[in-house]
């Protein structure tokens, strides 16, 4: 019914789609030290340049990008005008008394906006490309070697996947409270700070009682199908393909060659 | 064999004297079918989970094929292997989002390995018609498919025995009886006993055995003929209300045995048989006719009102663009009348009554709601399963809500609660109850009243009698009746078209966003092709109404008859 809060999952065939979600998930972790790392201007037009690429992969269009950062805006605006703006006359542009702007702060409060920008674009081409339970099911496999120092991951998998399985449920929970009070007469709409947060208790209190109560009878439905503490369910092996290889290195390749071009000071 | 001997569970964790369920004994034979009915309340819930071993009894004990949960880890589980459990509501019970994992939940929880898995996930989804929808996203499916997908999760671990608590009830009419289809077959075809808590007379009649408690014990046991010969004085009987019920009795007092499942079909033969064979005569028949149409109460109507009532017109919307769920509909509900708003799950009925409550804005379509604009003060709306909005303290407190909202002052939002609640039948006392401390039923009343208090000039109820014992749901139709009476219009969503026939005026039937046909509700049993369409099964008293009348050449009247 209503857009997915992680939403951006399309239901296309596209070449990264075929990809398998761990190459993915480690692709994102790699490009995000990658993005971090390299300090240099270059280095972030390269990275838009891989960044198209991605999206051209998963056919995500560049307004989907400009969607997923719109909730961040003011954090980004925030950064770039506290690294740009100086206020003890030193700034290299002056605009009034001791306020100024001061260029080297602009392109540095420029380039971490720009990184923001980046990695919610990786982010939205990967989960454009993956469904949710692939990358539940990704982490799971991921993190199956820890298991042998005694990290319960099958428990953590289990943890994830219903985690995944609520989202979009009580996000439509939470919608039909809302409009169950409307239609009560309760108004979201006015009155000040303090009467607003305490309007919005008529729908989160609810919304906690069911999820509680869900919450048991879930417990109860999966004791009913012998789940039990410690109860560990293995987790088939699955290979990766030559393709998923391929994009693997490839992208490790690329992120460690600019690093160390960064590092090196080219 | 599945065996509860003298079973005792007591209400609340402390073990007091009062008791959910007493000296209970009761026993299943795989293969067998055992309807439990019940009011709500009378601990038919509480008595599954203690054959599933989810809880354990207080006295005395339940034996599965020879192991008792009671004694150690090892035998409670395998009591959990062996009796598998189904229950009302799929987000309850289902914890994956892929089917595959799903189906694999209750295998891989017993340590098989994964090849055998795979081959027990394959069986299961087979047997439930979910084959190739290993890879599908659960939340993606429908009501219908995420209920047999809960049962092929369940059948996936081989269970001897299997617990359907109310596993049908909120499924529409249609995919109802399809998956009562399966679990019949799942008996007679596997040997899986079967015992199923409902209170659908279908269900019951369809059964080896029915047990029927009260008040945490049992109150009568017997087979379902035997409770049709009852005609209707045990309490919490779920087959006191029903038209087929009445004229199935009809035809037994003229000598009709009724085998193990009667359809409309078998009893129309007979009598058409016995009719030509002399044995009864036309009035005969045209009694049972009758009987099926008649009510057992007979609601008073009031006069309509020369008022506009609400009117949608052309209304389209859709959640995506270029995917509409609700396609240039209108709708009329007149004033003083009530309109059963129908159709199968996800034909847009939802929708159709957040925007006449003014709720959600339509993409396009005008409503008037008794001549004015809709809003939520002027439409009141109570959402399906209403009692999960309260928060507030008292039922007095979530009652005023709505009049105090409305920045009435004292005296007013008193006399509109107390107004409200004696609409829906709460005491005084009850007024000053912690909601939750309320049973499910009242809840409702309160969450119905707090929908009431608000003063509105018309009223939208989505699916009021939802899990609603036979008396609780007669209380509703009441209150709806009473609300139209005093000049309201009234529109109820129902996927329930054989509860709700006998207590409307008018019937619009909604089938993948557009209006499929509106209009009298003594008419739609004449267009029977109609349920088809809509995708709902054609209530079954209605179909064996039109079989006799078209058998006996009686037509006309059928008009008249319904809307008295």
């Amino acid at each position: 019914m209503r857009s997915n809060p992680l939403g951006s999952f399309v239901a296309a065939d596209t070449p990264l789609s075929h990809i398998d979600a761990r190459v993915k998930l480690l692709l994102l972790l790699v490009f995000t030290a990658g993005v971090f790392a390299c300090q240099a201007a270059w280095a972030i037009i390269v990275w838009f340049a891989l960044l198209a690429l991605a999206m051209y992969a998963a056919r995500v269009e560049w307004r989907s990008l400009v969607r997923a950062v719109r909730p961040v805006t003011v954090i980004l605006l925030f950064t770039l005008l506290a690294n740009a703006l100086v206020l003890d006359g030193h700034g290299d542009i002056a605009i009034a008394g001791p306020l100024g702007i001061s260029s080297a702060g602009a392109i540095r409060g420029a380039c971490a906006v720009l990184r923001i920008v980046l990695l919610a674009g990786f982010a939205c081409a990967v989960s454009a490309s993956t469904t949710p339970p692939e990358i539940s099911d990704a982490c799971v496999r991921l993190l199956r070697p820890l298991g042998a120092v005694g990290v319960p991951v099958a428990d953590i998998g289990l943890v994830l996947s219903l985690a995944l399985r609520f989202i979009p449920i009580v996000a439509e929970e939470y919608g039909r409270i809302q409009m169950a009070q409307r239609s009560r007469g309760v108004r979201f709409d006015e009155g000040g700070l303090f009467e607003r947060v305490r309007v919005w208790a008529s729908v989160l209190t609810p919304l906690v009682v069911g999820l509680f109560r869900r919450a048991d009878s879930l417990a109860e439905s999966m004791a009913s199908r012998c789940y039990a503490d410690g109860s560990s369910i293995e987790i088939p092996a699955r290979g990766l393909c030559r393709s998923d290889w391929v994009l693997l290195i490839a992208g490790i390749v690329v992120t460690c060659s600019m690093v160390l071009t960064g590092v090196l000071g080219w | 064999m599945l065996e509860v001997r003298h079973a005792a569970v007591s209400l609340g964790d402390t073990g007091g004297s009062r008791f959910a369920l007493h000296d209970i004994s009761l026993s299943v034979a795989p293969g067998q079918i055992v309807s439990l009915v019940g009011s709500n309340g009378s601990g038919k819930s509480t008595l599954a989970a203690l054959m599933c071993a989810v809880r354990l009894s207080l006295e005395g004990m339940v034996v599965v094929d020879g192991f008792d949960p009671a004694v150690d880890e090892h035998s409670r589980l395998e009591v959990r292997r062996l009796v598998g459990l189904v229950r009302q509501n799929p987000l309850d019970q289902i914890v994956s989002t892929l089917v595959f994992d799903e189906v694999a939940f209750g295998p891989r929880n017993l340590g098989l390995p994964e090849l055998q898995v795979r081959q027990r996930v394959k069986e299961a989804l087979e047997q439930c018609g979910l084959l190739g929808f290993e890879k599908r996203d659960t939340t993606a499916l429908s009501g219908g498919e995420q209920q047999r997908l809960a049962l092929a999760g369940v059948l996936a671990m081989h269970p001897r025995y299997l617990v359907l608590d109310e596993a049908t009830s909120m499924l529409d009419s249609a995919i109802r009886s399809s998956f009562r289809t399966l679990v019949f077959q799942l008996a007679r075809e596997q040997g899986i006993g079967v015992v199923q808590i409902t209170h659908e007379p279908q269900e019951v009649l369809s059964s080896d055995r029915v047990v029927l408690m009260h008040d945490g014990e049992l109150g009568w046991e017997g087979t379902p003929l035997e409770l049709l010969c009852h005609d209707g004085d045990l309490p919490g009987d779920p087959l006191r209300d029903s038209g087929f019920v009445r004229a199935l009795r009809a035809a037994m007092r003229l000598g009709f045995k009724p085998s193990a499942s009667v359809a409309p079909n078998t009893i129309k033969e007979w009598l058409i048989l016995a009719l030509e064979s002399r044995a009864i005569r036309k009035t005969d028949v045209l009694s049972v006719i009758e009987a099926s149409r008649a009510r057992a109460h007979s609601y008073e109507r009031g006069t309509v009102p020369e008022q506009p009532g609400i009117v949608a017109e052309h209304i389209v919307h859709s959640y995506e663009p270029g995917n509409p769920v609700l396609n240039d509909v209108s709708l009329e509900a007149p004033a003083g009348t009530v309109t059963l708003l129908a159709g199968a799950s996800g034909g847009g009925k939802s929708t159709l009554s957040t925007i006449l409550a003014g709720l959600v804005k339509p993409d396009s379509g005008a409503v008037s709601i008794c001549g004015t604009r809709p809003s939520p003060g002027v439409c009141g709306m109570s959402f399906q399963r209403p009692e999960n909005q309260l928060f507030l303290n008292s039922a007095y407190d979530e009652i005023a809500l709505a009049p105090r909202c409305a920045h009435l002052d004292a005296v007013d939002v008193d006399k509109a609660v107390r107004h409200a609640a004696r609409l829906v039948g709460l005491s005084d006392e009850q007024l000053d109850f912690y909601p939750y401390a309320l049973s499910g039923g009242q809840r409702r009343r309160v969450a119905i009243a707090s929908v009431l208090s608000i003063g509105v000039k018309a009223y939208l109820f989505d699916e009021p009698t939802a899990g609603f014992d036979v008396q609780g749901r007669r209380d509703m139709h009441r209150l709806v009746r009473e609300l139209a009476n005093a000049g309201a219009p009234v529109v109820v969503v129902s996927h329930d078209l054989e509860e709700w026939l006998a207590v409307v005026d008018r019937v619009a039937l909604l089938s993948c966003g557009s209006m499929l046909w509106q209009g009298d509700a003594a008419e739609v049993c004449c267009h029977f092709e109609l349920f088809e369409r809509a995708g709902i099964k054609a209530p079954e008293n209605a179909v064996l109404a039109q079989a006799l009348s078209d058998a006996l050449q009686v037509d006309g009247e059928t008009g008249e008859d319904n809307a008295q």
